[in-house]
């Protein structure tokens, strides 16, 4: 995952764990949107991911001082956002309270606030809305792998660790998922160049 | 998966698996990720601020520098005190006047040459009137301690330097 800023995030990070607001204002803007995408992701409640990802970068600036792991923060804050979205959900799931109707398909539509690039961009023909409709046929385990692959940026070395699982596990969960992927969107009386 | 089948590699991607994978993350970075909205970025900046460390320029400001400053000049004062306690001094106190009217008192009478030294350190020369010098030694050194009885701070000096310090 690359780090798109101008400052170093070593000395950002160095700055933040000091008390200065404006490095620490900076790393939210740099990391949030990735947050926010992953939990958004797997709670399909933009509001409840804004919570979660707000109750992420409060533990992250609280533990920045005692940060030392250096070249391993972006690994850090993602398992640090999962940890928090996993209690969230075992929390309503232990309190019953009703599920949102929310998919990643809605929750793809309702994202498009800004520009996107055109469906032609994606090439081959595939629809993109059709493979977000499709990712919603995946187990919750093959969709976790696809969406922290793709959105967090991370390797699958960092996601051993965000996801406490080793990495031929992860491998083999992205294989899995590809190829049912690719059935879900086959169709028998169609021509697709997959 | 049956005898003589190659394990499946899932660190490499079939051709088509390939494909798929690339525009799956395409479609789900246009769709998933958006710039951070400023507004919620200030939300979560200002509920993180309580837990933010506190700046050194707020930790070291201008009270704690006076009280910082008061305290070094104090304890330097202190300490300074106490060097000039301890420093041992190279001329004469009045101790040895006060200790030769001691020991006098204490002993009663010195010996010729005890009295001899106490007389040459001991500006007063009226305290050789009480010594005894009825020793060889003591003899010869009468006349010219009856001589130097007086004003003898500037030889006391001297025989202090040969004597060394005594504190």
């Amino acid at each position: 995952m690359e780090h798109q800023s101008p400052e170093p995030l070593a000395t950002l990070l160095a700055l933040a764990s000091a008390g200065d607001e404006d490095a620490w204002r900076r790393l939210v803007e740099l990391y949030l949107p990735r947050v926010l995408a992953v939990v958004r992701s797997q709670c399909h409640d933009p509001e409840l991911a804004e919570e979660i990802a707000q109750s992420t970068f409060c533990t992250v600036v609280q533990k920045l001082p005692g940060y030392t792991e250096v070249g391993r923060f972006e690994s850090w804050l993602m398992r640090i956002a999962m940890n928090r979205l996993r209690d969230e959900m075992r929390r309503r799931k232990r309190h019953a309270m009703p599920a949102e109707e929310h998919t990643l398909v809605a929750l793809a539509e309702d994202a498009t606030q800004g520009p996107r690039v055109s469906d032609e961009g994606l090439g081959r023909g595939v629809d993109g809305d059709a493979i977000m409709a499709a990712m919603e046929g995946l187990s919750e385990a093959d969709r976790e792998v696809l969406v922290l692959r793709h959105v967090s940026g991370l390797s699958f070395k960092q996601l051993s660790e965000v996801l406490d699982a080793p990495v031929g596990t992860l491998l083999a969960r992205h294989h899995r998922a590809l190829k049912k992927l690719k059935g879900l969107l086959s169709d028998p009386s169609k021509e697709e160049g997959l | 998966m049956r005898r003589g089948e190659q394990p499946t590699n899932f660190e490499h991607l079939s051709d088509d698996l390939a494909a798929l994978d690339s525009r799956v993350g395409e479609a789900l970075r246009e769709r998933l990720l958006r710039d951070a909205s400023p507004m919620v970025v200030e939300r979560i900046v200002a509920a993180s601020r309580g837990s933010m460390a506190t700046p050194r320029s707020q930790m070291f400001g201008p009270r704690f520098r006076a009280a910082a400053a008061l305290l070094t000049v104090a304890g330097l004062a202190v300490g300074a005190w106490f060097a000039a306690r301890t420093t041992p001094h190279l001329t004469p106190s009045p101790a040895p006047r006060s200790l030769a009217i001691n020991f006098e008192y204490e002993l009663g009478v010195a010996s010729a040459e005890e009295a001899i030294l106490v007389a040459i350190l001991d500006g007063d020369g009226a305290w050789i009137d009480h010594v005894s010098f009825d020793r060889p030694g003591a003899l010869e050194a009468e006349p010219v301690v009856r001589t130097r009885g007086t004003n003898v701070d500037d030889l006391a000096h001297e025989i202090t330097l040969i004597l060394g310090t005594t504190s």
